[in-house]
């Protein structure tokens, strides 16, 4: 359902189950991010956790645009169409990110975790084929840099802040990691998608490149026995949003507040 | 918690000026932090902070002057065509017409 008059493209070729998954994880975690807005711990940080907010849904409209690439005239109409006019279970981020903030540690722990992610998968997605893939995420990777080293500082911080820090971190890194690995979880066509080039690696790669460079991080942090196996598998709880099934905290929590202006006001521009 | 002084540049040929302050615990979280906290607007293209803690400030009582400096400023020199005309004509009613005659000195560009 949209709310505007306007066709969009088929959702389910390779490209566009792909694009869509990388779009919506930045746009849900992006919206999770901005409930700090107002509330952060101090202002400085405040305005830093704004701006990561925001650079979230930023993003999230440029995948949109090149899921779109030329197939509506109002590109801007598109974009909000795919944001905030789907149905829940046409969403296709990982669990993890639809998680709400709970307290600060928790959300640093999902910041570090979801920006190591991203960096290794932007890395991957320099070298696709298609060169409006690699193009964007060679920007963005740029752009990217302010978030690691925002959460890198975080994390160094809570680690050497003594044990009250140090174990706040590791309760939010307990409960970010497992459900992290649904970040892994191919969509439906991933196989057409590598074969195309549109993906240089597929996800049990991607999730060795992951691991690569999560695990040294945290093992120096004394949180080794946190690291997930290497065989691992997805808890039941965060599996399967790769494939649209969310749990209640996006179904009746994030997409409601998220899309209601949008299906309150159809056609509405801003 | 510290203060810390943010300088930025707007330009890369712009000199380095004073931003405003932020508080961080140490220089790598105030450059972290000091990026959205001053710079999130396009304000400039290299910032950098300092502990307040290492301004060497001096003594304010040092800028406030007990005798009239009105000479060296500006403002001293306002109302000076009144002054001059002022003074023309005190030098017509002594009978020094002569001094009427001496060129007064111009500013490059038009009147003083």
């Amino acid at each position: 359902m949209t709310a505007v008059d306007l066709a969009l493209p088929d959702l389910s070729t390779p490209r566009r189950q792909v694009l869509l998954a990388i779009a919506d994880d930045a746009l849900i975690s992006g919206h999770r991010a901005s409930h700090w807005t107002g509330v952060a711990p101090s202002l400085e940080e405040d305005l830093a956790f704004s701006t990561i907010a925001q650079a979230g849904i930023n993003h999230a409209d440029l995948w949109y645009q090149l899921v779109l690439a030329g197939t509506v005239d109002d590109v801007s109409a598109g974009v909000d169409a795919l944001g905030l006019g789907r149905e829940p279970d046409a969403y296709r981020h990982a669990i993890v990110c639809e998680r709400p903030p709970r307290d600060f540690a928790y959300t640093l722990a999902r910041h570090w975790v979801l920006d190591r992610f991203e960096a290794v998968r932007l890395a991957s997605l320099a070298d696709s084929t298609d060169r409006d893939v690699a193009a964007l995420s060679v920007k963005l990777r740029h752009e990217h840099r302010y978030h690691l080293e925002h959460a890198q500082l975080w994390f160094d911080r809570l680690v050497r802040g003594g044990d009250e820090p140090a174990e706040r971190l590791r309760d939010g890194l307990a409960q970010v990691l497992p459900e992290a690995l649904g970040l892994f979880e191919p969509v439906e066509a991933e196989d057409q998608a590598v074969a195309d080039g549109l993906l240089p690696i597929g996800h049990t790669q991607l999730r060795e490149r992951w691991l690569e460079s999560a695990a040294p991080l945290l093992e120096q942090a004394g949180f080794a026995d946190l690291v997930p196996a290497a065989d691992a598998a997805v808890p039941d709880a965060a599996a399967l949003g790769r494939r649209g099934c969310h749990t209640d905290d996006f179904v009746v929590d994030v997409w409601p507040e998220m899309t209601r202006l949008y299906r309150e006001h159809p056609g509405a521009r801003w | 918690m510290a203060t810390f002084e943010v300088f930025g540049r707007r330009k890369w040929d712009a000199p380095m000026e004073h931003v405003g302050i932020l508080h961080a615990p140490d220089a790598e979280a105030a450059l972290v932090l000091a990026r959205e906290t001053h710079f999130r607007h396009d304000e400039g293209v290299e910032y950098a902070v300092c502990p307040s803690e290492h301004f060497h400030t001096q003594d304010p009582t040092l800028l406030q002057r007990q005798v009239d400096i009105s000479y060296r400023l500006q403002s001293g020199y306002s109302g000076f065509r009144d002054k001059r005309e002022a003074a023309r004509q005190a030098a017509d009613a002594r009978g020094r017409g002569d001094l009427r005659e001496r060129p007064v000195p111009r500013r490059h560009g038009g009147e003083a």
